[in-house]
């Protein structure tokens, strides 16, 4: 992506400098290597589609954008806030949704009505019965899955890491949320979501496929 | 309010509420001391305290234990979110330090009344103490240990030794609840021997117990914070408008990359494997 800078009778082109960059990253575990010198990169207001089979390492390469796991060789260079969604929601049964939203709210510097308000209007967009609150643990997985992302986009992060966010989604939420994406990157983020979803990668500006490790490489598609 | 307080407050209420909703756990953490304090006062021993004391530690350390492990897998996210890893540790070692001595406060009293201990200092020091250093044990295994069966184990084995071991044996020194233990045989008039001991062997043991816990905690949990670009790298920096292309298109602006792809759509830019 490119911006332009008009000057006087010149016009001056300016590459725009990815939001996330992660750069020859490698990463083995037991032995087994995951990763090999992979790049990735996301800009703002760009939807990047992250694809592969099974085992290629495509939650362990949003974990290490994430800053949660140590890649073995690399760097990773973000811009702004990272609001992850992983795969597994990482969700405490015993809380409610609203505790949820004001455990993560505290670390975001938010009240506990502003983070309560704020994640509610969130939770809302996913059709999450938010009145009820019932315990985390007694949520069906799609309800647990928008809470999941919920907390991703609490604080209005400028980076948004999805590792399968719809995962039992029913199809009008899931439709809604590819919406959400396009809205996302009006808004200016810059969106890695894994998916398996190949119908819908019409729907992102990039598609990376990792393959496994020592498979052949394959390349990068756009809309 | 300190934002680090503060949020190790909210971290600390937030393990209250999940552990006040475990009545069955909450149940068994208050009948284990008792059951164990009760058998051993029905056989006519003159170990009760010690036994009560000991099984409030174990139920205690237990506590910690699985407070620990319980949120080894939410704890990373919080951080990236923007937690310490002290402030979720000091939270929660407040919550287990209320608990626990919610928990002695019921047993000194017990004690007092049905044992008539010969020194009740001796035994309210022992009843303050033991779940300091037990919070400790617990907040330590749980993040030295990688699972809950190691964990459970190597908390049954310290109590268990503690409480095969005779008072005297060189061996106690070297288990963490041994200062408290000491401090319930003074009040159960089997020995006489000084408190200061006892009391630096307990801070000792509770020290070494957290800074290990929050050494260990500190790296399981970490985050890297990747390298922050310049403010204002990014298209619109805080802003966060998408970059505008505008037209005219110059002439000499690069084509894009063919590159193969899988998909059954346009494609360009770029490998991102090396080959």
């Amino acid at each position: 992506m490119t911006v332009v800078a008009e000057g006087r009778g010149t016009q001056l082109w300016l590459p725009v400098p990815p939001a996330l960059m992660a750069s020859g990253i490698v990463k083995s575990f037991g032995g087994r290597l995951v990763l090999d010198g992979v790049d990735l990169e996301a800009r703002s207001g760009e939807v990047v589609g992250l694809v592969g089979e099974n085992g290629a390492g495509k939650s362990t390469l949003l974990r290490i954008c994430a800053g949660l796991i140590v890649p073995d060789a690399g760097r990773v260079r973000v811009t702004g806030r990272v609001g992850f969604c992983p795969q597994e929601p990482g969700l405490l049964d015993l809380l409610t949704a609203d505790e949820h939203l004001v455990y993560f709210g505290a670390a975001l510097g938010l009240g506990r009505a502003a983070a309560v308000s704020t994640g509610r209007r969130l939770l809302e967009e996913f059709g999450y019965p938010v009145a009820e609150g019932r315990l985390t643990k007694r949520l069906s997985g799609g309800t647990r899955q928008k809470l999941n992302l919920a907390l991703a986009l609490l604080g209005d992060p400028e980076v948004l890491l999805l590792d399968e966010p719809y995962q039992g989604f029913d199809r009008g939420v899931y439709v809604n949320f590819w919406d959400h994406v396009d809205a996302w990157r009006a808004a200016g983020k810059a969106i890695v979501v894994v998916t398996h979803m190949l119908a819908e990668l019409s729907r992102v500006d990039r598609v990376v496929e990792l393959a496994v490790a020592g498979a052949a490489a394959v390349g990068a598609g756009a809309r | 309010m300190p934002g680090f307080l503060r949020r190790s407050l909210i971290a600390a209420e937030m393990q209250a509420r999940q552990l006040l909703r475990r009545r069955l756990s909450l149940i068994i953490l208050v009948a284990l001391p008792v059951a164990l304090y009760l058998s051993t006062l029905t056989n006519g021993s003159e170990s009760a305290i010690q036994f009560g004391a000991l099984g409030m530690g174990w139920s205690v350390a237990s506590a910690a234990l699985f407070s620990v492990l319980a949120a080894r897998s939410v704890e990373p996210r919080l951080v990236l979110a923007g937690y310490r890893a002290a402030e979720l540790m000091v939270g929660r070692f407040i919550l287990l330090l209320g608990m626990g001595a919610v928990l002695a406060g019921i047993g000194a009293v017990a004690m007092t009344l049905v044992s008539a201990p010969v020194s009740e200092g001796a035994l309210l020091a022992s009843c303050a103490l033991v779940p300091v250093v037990a919070v400790a044990l617990g907040l330590a295994v749980g993040a030295v240990l990688p699972h809950d069966l190691e964990g459970v184990l190597v908390i049954i084995g310290v109590v268990g030794v503690q409480l095969s071991l005779s008072q005297n044996a060189w061996v106690n020194v070297l288990l963490p609840l041994d200062g408290p233990i000491q401090l319930a045989y003074r009040a159960g008039g089997q020995s006489a021997a000084p408190i200061g001991p006892m009391l630096l062997h307990a801070a000792i043991s509770t020290v070494a117990l957290l800074t290990l816990a929050a050494v260990v905690w500190a790296r399981k949990v970490r985050v890297i914070r990747p390298r922050q670009s310049p403010p204002g790298a990014a298209a619109g920096g805080r802003a966060r408008r998408a970059p505008t292309i505008r037209m005219p298109i110059p002439s000499w602006r690069p084509e894009p990359v063919p590159v193969r792809s899988d998909y059954a759509m346009p494609v360009r830019g770029r490998a991102l494997r090396r080959p």
